[in-house]
């Protein structure tokens, strides 16, 4: 081979890729020729810089996220099954404080359309009726009498 | 046992039903995925985006999974394909932009970039390494060959099953890339041999 065609070879020579013979004589011509020797050692930079380059660290959880994706992709019903016990409680949790929150909301809504007469106390069985029971203008008696009249 | 007979086997698991096999094969792979994808598309931030979307590729169509081939070739085959299509929606994009693009808007983005440059190299986030400088210059054919050989270590035969293309085509697309290299690092090799 000529040092041109050998030039062209290095590449798949230092890849171990040419048959037995090619390798034996490309490599008696490398011992031999500097600036072969030259590209064969670069060559050899370029790959350890290459993997030098890599990336080192991925996060710890990176296949397992990667798999809870891909199944809550697959089947979104599978969310409660990627969740783990605590955000499960928690949500169940919020759940029934917002019930909670709205039930109580719309009995405090029933009870204030319940008004006292006029000459009574004239006010709504409301915040300021408690108020006004609280300051003792009133009695528990007055505004159960009051709601049995209406 | 031998790590493809490995792989073969985790994947009929899937197929038969068992999920945590999928999360194995993930685990197996994923250093491979993040760093063909790292690179060859050059910026860490791609990493996790696409290393999912390769892997949910893989997660539908393993049940397809035919056994004609090794697993990591057909693996590659689907994350080197991912970069391509990213590469080329990319290019559109750029295109798309630089149309409407005043210069007052270059101007302002490059100055953008400035800032985040001189950040990274503050905060030490991104290390600029000159070979992967010259290597985002490369073609994206010619990187993928290149990186299947020198990051993943595999053999002209097994590239040209990834890529589709002869083992004679993998041949001279390495030996144009690392003709190429060598003339972009020609000053950082002086400096090292």
């Amino acid at each position: 081979m000529s040092h041109e065609t050998i030039q062209r070879e290095l590449s798949a020579f230092a890849d171990g890729e040419l048959s037995a013979l090619e390798t034996e004589e490309i490599r008696s011509h490398v011992a031999a020729c500097k600036d072969c020797r030259r590209a064969v050692d670069e060559y050899r930079l370029l790959r350890a810089e290459v993997r030098a380059s890599a990336v080192r660290e991925l996060p710890t959880n990176f296949a397992s996220n990667i798999a809870r994706t891909a199944r809550l992709q697959s089947d979104p019903q599978a969310v409660w099954q990627g969740a783990n016990v605590f955000a499960r409680r928690l949500v169940l949790a919020l759940t029934v404080v917002v019930f909670f929150v709205v039930s109580v909301g719309s009995l405090d809504s029933t009870e204030s359309q319940v008004v006292i007469e006029p000459g009574f106390s004239g006010v709504s069985v409301d915040s300021t009726a408690q108020k006004t029971l609280l300051r003792g203008e009133v009695s528990e008696d007055d505004i159960m009498l009051a709601v049995i009249e209406r | 046992m031998n790590p493809v007979h490995d792989d073969l086997h985790l994947i009929r698991s899937f197929q038969a039903g068992d999920e945590s096999a999928f999360e194995e094969l993930v685990r197996r792979y994923q250093r491979q995925v993040a760093n063909i994808i790292y690179l060859t598309m050059g910026d860490r931030a791609d990493i996790e985006d696409l290393s999912q979307e390769a892997f949910l590729r893989v997660y539908k169509s393993l049940n397809r999974f035919e056994f004609d081939s090794s697993f990591y070739s057909w693996l590659y085959r689907i994350v080197v394909n991912l970069c391509i299509d990213e590469f080329r929606r990319r290019k559109i994009r750029r295109t798309l932009s630089l149309d409407f693009f005043s210069e007052d808007r270059l101007e302002k983005e490059q100055k953008s970039a400035d800032l985040n440059t001189g950040l990274d190299e503050v905060l030490g986030n991104e290390k600029k390494n000159v070979v992967r400088q010259a290597l985002d210059k490369l073609s994206p054919d010619h990187k993928t060959a290149l990186i299947l050989r020198e990051y993943n270590d595999l053999s002209y035969a097994d590239i040209a099953d990834v890529l589709k293309i002869t083992p004679q085509a993998v041949k001279s697309r390495i030996f144009r890339a690392r003709a190429e290299l060598r003339e972009l690092l020609k000053d950082y090799f002086k400096e090292r041999l």
